[in-house]
């Protein structure tokens, strides 16, 4: 039941960001290079829904404050600047049937194993 | 929607988002590892840790569910608008070039995904508004690489 729930929140998220075009990397980038708020103001409107989480029930797990974090960060923004856009974008371009974005999904497997194979 | 503003229609479509993603977490609830709101990146961990032959957590199995059905949502969405691609798309070979830069934009979000325990989704749209300190400092990580992109890319073009 639970996944079919999952399922379903991703079907209509899915539709939602092909038709609406709802990108939150578009959304720095757009506002970076073209100085557009549309596509902010859309995160910012999603954002602003999440904090009534406080009232179902406790927050996510804690992400440590360090260095690493930080770099990872950097890195993936380089990395969704590269393959042109985030994970969200990346799957929904996916779905209209794009190749380039299935080649960066596929580099993203790469680095993650990448990455836990250093860390062992 | 095509009759209001640009903005006012990014901001219904925004809440519409959040509201999922609120759906989302409520609905992870009962599974181990939850609740937790979306990341797409899921799907990415989910196959990397099967190659590795890791058993995978109903959480992990949850975040992949997720991201198969925003790929199935999306298709949808783009056969009904006529903007499905796929033989046009998957018949033309691909530019080394482009494949290249796509291949390594990849390994560099997944190492950065791995190293900050989430993606720009994760951290931004349930992250930094459930006021996660480390969140805030993955945003300015991202926030800087693609501004650092952004700034060779219109360096270069001009």
């Amino acid at each position: 039941m639970t996944l079919t729930c999952v399922f379903a929140i991703g079907l209509a998220i899915g539709v939602f960001a092909q038709r609406y075009g709802f990108c939150v990397f578009g959304a720095f980038v757009e506002l970076f290079a073209m100085r557009r708020w549309e596509k902010a103001v859309g995160v910012l409107a999603a954002m602003a829904v999440f904090p009534l989480v406080h009232l179902i029930g406790p927050a996510h797990d804690v992400v440590p404050v360090d260095v690493f974090v930080f770099v990872g960060g950097v890195l993936q923004g380089v990395g969704y600047f590269l393959a042109s856009g985030c994970t969200l974008s990346l799957l929904v371009r996916i779905g209209e049937g794009s190749k380039p974005q299935f080649v960066a999904l596929v580099g993203c497997v790469a680095g993650i194993l990448l990455h836990q194979v250093i860390i062992r | 929607m095509d009759r209001i503003k640009p903005w006012a229609a990014a901001a219904i479509v925004g809440v519409a988002i959040g509201a999922l993603n609120l759906a989302h977490y409520a609905a992870t609830f009962g599974i181990d590892g939850g609740p937790f709101g979306i990341f797409p990146g899921g799907l990415s961990v989910g196959v990397a840790l099967s190659i590795m032959g890791e058993r995978l957590s109903p959480s992990i199995v949850a975040m992949m569910i997720l991201a198969l059905g925003i790929v199935a949502g999306s298709a949808l969405a783009a056969w009904r608008s006529g903007e499905l691609a796929v033989a046009r798309s998957w018949s033309i070979a691909l530019p080394k070039r482009k494949a290249l830069q796509a291949a390594a934009g990849g390994v560099l979000m997944g190492i950065g995904i791995s190293m900050a325990q989430g993606c720009l989704v994760r951290h931004t749209l349930s992250g930094a508004p459930a006021l996660i300190p480390g969140s805030f400092l993955v945003l300015l990580g991202i926030g800087i690489g693609i501004w650092a992109g952004v700034f060779v890319m219109m360096r270069t073009s001009r």
